[in-house]
């Protein structure tokens, strides 16, 4: 049966569309949570100028999408297509609504009501102190995985590509020039946005046509491509470091800000594209195989192993962190959650559905890339060329409905997705290091009555922030050998925080389930729609990493095993001990 | 109020960073590069250390807590 992009372009908007009006707003904000405009947020009852500041709707809007739409929505899909287009994207559909957006919307929600605590310290509230310290432990650790992965992806994306690294450093003065025109210079958020978006434009230009060298030419192949490398992962390292420890207000809310138009163009050029090209059939197949070779080369079953692949695009983990941590922190009203976390999630749905999987289904075997891009089908490629190839084809044949060059116009649509995808990558980065800084903060509290000035120079903003960047960049840096072949350092480490992230998701919808239950007394079937996506949730991802431990671990090499494999055992022991505070919670909770 | 010292060094940070990263572009429009392979050029330098700077400069320039901000919270 043909498939054709305009149908799967208007079944996505309508299925979001729906979940948002339908479950989002009449479920989760108006039964379950209750929102109230009046009630005042813990950005303006613990304003502190730093992290406490209240953000204008849309600013936070893209604050909080950008930084949950790191590679994950774009990487995970990509591998996922192994299965064919069907599998992916009912996942991608499902984890949304049902999981994602609940988990980012409740994560928000429940932090504001508890002052801006952290999805951690919550579950104080609802499973006890020891549950509380054993989720911050359990959530620091992911957070240097990401931190430590991000900075090797990004490094060598900067490394591979120095176009991409003009363009970071434009762009991140842009958006400060951003914040500093609304907040200081009093101009209002339409012009400055103009007049940011036009400087950023300028910027793409520049940096499409200069790259930024730091010893390693990829056109050529001259130079140390490791020490580059290298080198990268200590720059972005100290970025990071910098990036984390300025107000919000300074540079993360503008340049998010920024990001979002940026991702709201790669989504809907992505859209626009579908729907210009809409005649255009899937040359993909819908379904290859249940079970093909994916991870560590294992036959991987789709259930339980699915979160493992795709992760941001359904549902992440990190998403509770960002919603409890930097979010709800600068939320100015209870009524913004809802397009935050639960249009956030969606849009980062979109990216999935419409920008990843769309886009490789219709380049998957196409006369114009084979031979030249790929002999047979596009599956040939790696994940991150499978992406680029399949957004810059799909985007340059709509562009060549305008009697453009298909082949001029697909350079500059394939670099435009590599420059996206390098920018989303920047600032997961430095908003899990500030994450990261804050579940620090939290883990020593109870050291502040006993020892204040201790607990003073423990939690010191810089401190804190150094500490994460340094573990970060420790793992970041070496280069691993893999079958003979040196590569980078997120290799090893990749595979460690995904797993963990997704197990930090089943636990914060847990967490957040409770909260429902116990602190805002839902009952009957409206409690059950959280209860069960929860407990699925958690009962998919333990499967899977156990699965993972059993299956894939031991054909991995030396360092893989010891790396990787201590970190997801570990994880799964606090996660069981998790589990263990949650059902006398929910006991107690009667 | 920031103190002025702090102020002071924030300025000639911002003022730096500025005039490197412009300088910086300048040269790779000319060269059609900035930096070269194989080694680590002055300019790549002052590009990232520009970067830095302009990271930096305006956060100290300004102080932390904007105006805009304190009249939101009063209202």
């Amino acid at each position: 049966m043909a498939v054709y992009a305009i149908e799967i372009v208007l079944a996505v908007l309508i299925i979001y569309g729906l979940a948002y009006v339908f479950y989002g707003r009449k479920i989760l904000q108006e039964r379950i949570v209750q929102a109230d405009a009046s009630r005042a947020t813990p950005a303006f009852t613990k304003f502190d100028g730093v992290d406490y500041v209240p953000a204008n709707k849309y600013v936070l809007y893209g604050h909080h999408f950008a930084s949950i739409a790191g590679a994950g929505p774009i990487v995970g899909p990509a591998i996922a297509m192994a299965y064919g287009w069907a599998l992916p994207l009912i996942w991608v559909l499902f984890g949304n609504v049902f999981l994602g957006a609940v988990h980012d919307y409740l994560s928000v929600m429940a932090s504001v009501r508890y002052g801006g605590l952290s999805v951690m310290s919550i579950s104080e509230n609802v499973m006890g102190r020891k549950a509380r310290y054993i989720f911050l432990v359990y959530v620091y650790a992911a957070l240097i995985l990401v931190i430590a992965a991000f900075a090797s992806v990004a490094a060598i994306i900067y490394t591979k590509n120095p176009k991409a690294a003009t363009l970071a450093i434009i762009y991140m003065p842009v958006a400060l020039l951003l914040g500093v025109m609304i907040y200081r210079l009093g101009i209002g958020v339409k012009p400055a946005t103009v007049i940011a978006i036009i400087l950023a434009i300028a910027g793409f230009y520049y940096a499409y046509k200069i790259p930024l060298l730091l010893g390693y030419d990829p056109v050529s192949g001259t130079g140390d491509l490791w020490g580059t490398y290298h080198l990268w992962v200590i720059v972005l390292s100290l970025y990071a470091f910098i990036a984390a420890s300025l107000p919000v207000w300074y540079l993360l809310q503008p340049r998010d800000y920024l990001n979002a138009y940026l991702l709201w163009f790669f989504v809907a050029f992505a859209a626009v594209g579908a729907l210009l090209v809409g005649n255009l059939q899937f040359t993909g197949d819908a379904y290859t195989s249940f079970s093909p070779k994916l991870l560590g080369g294992h036959p991987t079953p789709f259930w339980p192993a699915i979160p493992l692949i795709i992760a941001c695009g359904a549902l992440s983990g990190f998403h509770s962190v960002v919603g409890s941590g930097t979010t709800s922190k600068q939320l100015s009203s209870e009524m913004d959650a809802l397009l935050i976390g639960y249009g956030g999630m969606l849009t980062e749905g979109a990216v999935s559905s419409l920008a990843v999987i769309m886009p490789i289904s219709l380049a998957w075997s196409v006369p114009e890339l084979t031979g030249t891009v790929y002999q047979t089908n596009i599956l040939e490629l790696d994940k991150v060329s499978r992406f680029v190839v399949g957004y810059g084809y799909m985007t340059a044949k709509a562009l060549e409905k305008f009697g453009l060059d298909f082949n001029n116009v697909f350079t500059i649509t394939k670099l435009f997705a590599a420059i996206a995808l390098a920018t989303f990558i920047l600032t997961t980065l430095d908003t899990a290091t500030r994450l990261a800084r804050f579940s620090w903060q939290e883990m020593f509290d109870w050291l502040q009555p006993k020892n204040p000035g201790l607990y003073k120079l423990f939690t010191n903003r810089f401190v804190a922030t150094f500490l994460a960047v340094l573990i970060g960049w420790a793992l970041a840096y070496p280069t691993v050998t893999i079958g003979g072949k040196t590569q980078a350092a997120y290799n090893v480490v990749w595979p460690a925080f995904a797993g963990t992230n997704q197990l930090l998701a089943a636990l914060a919808l847990l967490t957040t389930a409770l909260w429902v239950y116990a602190v805002l007394k839902v009952r009957g079937k409206v409690s059950w729609l959280i209860q069960v996506p929860a407990w699925f949730l958690w009962i998919t991802v333990t499967i899977a990493l156990i699965w993972w431990t059993v299956v894939v671990l031991p054909g991995l090499p030396t360092v893989q095993k010891v790396g990787a494999g201590s970190i997801v055992i570990i994880s799964l022991a606090l996660d069981f001990l998790l589990i263990y505070y949650f059902v006398k919670g929910l006991k107690s909770a009667g | 109020m920031a103190n002025p010292a702090v102020k002071a060094i924030g300025a000639i940070i911002t003022i730096l960073g500025i005039i490197f990263l412009l300088y910086v572009f300048y040269l790779g429009a000319v060269n059609g590069a900035i930096g070269e392979a194989g080694k680590l050029k002055t300019d790549a330098w002052l590009a990232l250390a520009g970067w830095f700077f302009i990271l930096i400069g305006p956060a100290l320039w300004a102080g932390e807590t904007p105006v805009a901000i304190k009249e939101k919270l009063k209202r």
